[in-house]
């Protein structure tokens, strides 16, 4: 391995666990009011760290040994402190990244992004327009989207763009792709939605298990197109593959590698920071269920060895329980089983378990039977019907019948 | 696990079959070592939609470019043309270790 290997965001799973990698919403406060938003971003937590609070957590982190740190929200330049905090995750020799939304990214503030520091930044961006503005409940987010990825790649920054794919934007995949290739992203990653916070309010947005038949195909087709043509990275985000044919395809960083899933990897070598100082393995683990302590109250020292998220075959249930490669998935990503079921280790975003029930002639469908409560990170409750593999299927309208039958109406897409 | 010949997806060192063809398993003279080169690893793209994936393009100063997926570094490109004030922030040490 070279030198810059051990630098690289890949990883040897047996090495010490450490908050390697953290993900830290600055504020819960947003400009936008995306409807598939797991934290439900708006408004400010109460309690929310201070900037003086928050540089202080700036050195916890360091002491621990963190590699980088991707600021989100809300959206983080929202924070008061936002840039003090790039500057101060630099200084003390953490790679300081983004997550946003760019609605409010001008030529400016892209500036003093870069002049403070920042890595790299990705900008959201959920599909063509009408859907990106539609599932942002934002009229204009898109172009402001693309906006901010120009004023931050002028600025000097290293951009990359993430997408949330479910049953209103899928179709755009291929069309988004030709956008973003000349934006000069290097990046692109791409994850399913799961039904946590807003989403959780919107079943029919949410792709069926056997949906990923043929989407997980085209996506690794289209991530092979992607470096061919313009050398960007398209990187699955870890709630999506999980050992179909094309796991390593999609998987890898480049053609020609042997990655695989490998198993949570929350409170190992990934920790999520809530705006209060909440702390949980991953970002975007229910709060009710995986928030272990509070930087509020404690030193990350004393929290960090409670927020391992730990499975073995034993805890696996469902189709889960008899897969397989049980043994290295251990049910795959976390918070999205337990945003279905309430618990982790079934995992219905499974291709190759969409695969097998579909060479059996029947598929799984995923059925809300609660809605969720309202709070930020929260989920609702499915349940899993098996049918045969060509029963009926109603989908949603698409994001332009959407559009159209607002407008109609004499509602903006913006209108909530 | 090692790849099947197949279909080219992961077979479980136990199975006797690839889970998604049913292909016999047949491991390639060289998949013991690739498997435990590669056992270990994860790439991390931080759950949900926080973070991204590395990869970077260096114009060299003789003209060329270079394409590295494995750097520790990420994205966009680095012009080792560009003077460290040109757009590049003044402390970027990565721009001084493909550049300099």
């Amino acid at each position: 391995m070279s030198s810059r290997d051990d630098l690289f965001r890949r990883f040897d799973v047996r090495q010490a666990e450490r908050p390697t990698y953290v993900v830290w919403e600055l504020t819960l406060a947003c400009d936008q009011p995306c409807t598939h938003c797991g934290s439900r971003a708006g408004t400010a937590r109460e309690g929310e760290l201070s900037t003086d609070k928050a540089l202080e957590v700036v050195k916890q982190l360091a002491a621990a040994g963190t590699f980088e740190v991707v600021l989100i929200g809300g959206e983080a330049y929202l924070h008061p402190g936002f840039l003090a905090v790039v500057r101060a995750l630099r200084e003390a020799g953490i790679r300081p990244s983004m997550t946003t939304g760019g609605r409010g990214i001008d030529r400016a503030l892209a500036r003093q992004m870069a002049q403070a520091g920042l890595h790299t930044v990705s900008v959201s961006i959920d599909g063509l327009e009408p859907t990106h503005d539609l599932m942002r409940a934002s009229k204009g987010s898109f172009a402001s989207a693309f906006a901010a990825l120009g004023h931050l790649y002028r600025a000097g920054l290293r951009t990359a763009s993430n997408i949330n794919l479910n049953r209103l934007n899928h179709a755009d995949l291929e069309p988004l792709y030709e956008q973003l290739k000349d934006t000069g992203i290097g990046a692109w990653q791409v994850q399913l939605t799961a039904p946590l916070g807003r989403a959780a309010d919107r079943a029919a947005m949410l792709l069926q298990p056997w949906d990923l038949v043929e989407l997980v195909p085209r996506i690794a087709k289209l991530k092979a197109r992607a470096w061919q043509e313009a050398q960007i990275s398209l990187q699955p985000g870890n709630n999506l593959g999980y050992f179909g044919p094309e796991e390593a395809a999609l998987r890898s960083p480049r053609p020609g590698m042997n990655d695989h899933f490998q198993g949570c990897q929350a409170g190992k070598q990934l920790m999520g920071i809530e705006s209060s100082g909440a702390l949980k393995g991953c970002p975007s683990l229910q709060s009710d269920a995986y928030v272990r302590g509070s930087l509020a109250k404690e030193e990350l020292a004393e929290v960090w060895s409670r927020l391992a998220v730990r499975r073995t075959v034993e805890d696996l249930w469902g189709f889960c329980k008899s897969c397989p490669y049980a043994e290295t998935c251990l049910g795959g990503c976390t918070f999205t089983a337990h945003a279905f079921f309430g618990r982790p280790g079934n995992n219905p975003y499974c291709h190759y378990r969409a695969r097998t029930l579909a060479a059996r002639g029947v598929r799984e469908r995923l059925v809300l039977k609660q809605q969720a409560p309202g709070r930020p990170f929260d989920h609702a409750l499915f349940e899993l019907v098996e049918e045969p593999l060509d029963a009926p299927d109603v989908k949603p309208p698409t994001p332009r019948q959407l559009v159209k039958r607002s407008v109609a109406l004499g509602f903006s897409p913006s209108a909530r | 696990m090692f790849r099947c010949t197949r279909c080219d997806g992961f077979v479980p060192r136990q199975s006797t079959a690839c889970p998604n063809c049913r292909a016999a398993a047949k491991k390639a003279w060289w998949s013991a070592p690739l498997a435990f080169a590669g056992a270990g690893l994860a790439t991390v793209t931080l759950s949900a939609c926080y973070g991204a994936p590395c990869v970077i393009t260096v114009n060299l100063p003789d003209g060329g470019t270079k394409k590295d997926t494995t750097a520790f570094d990420c994205y966009s490109t680095y012009d080792c043309n560009q003077s460290a004030d040109g757009g590049v922030p003044e402390h970027d040490t990565e721009w001084e270790n493909y550049c300099k």
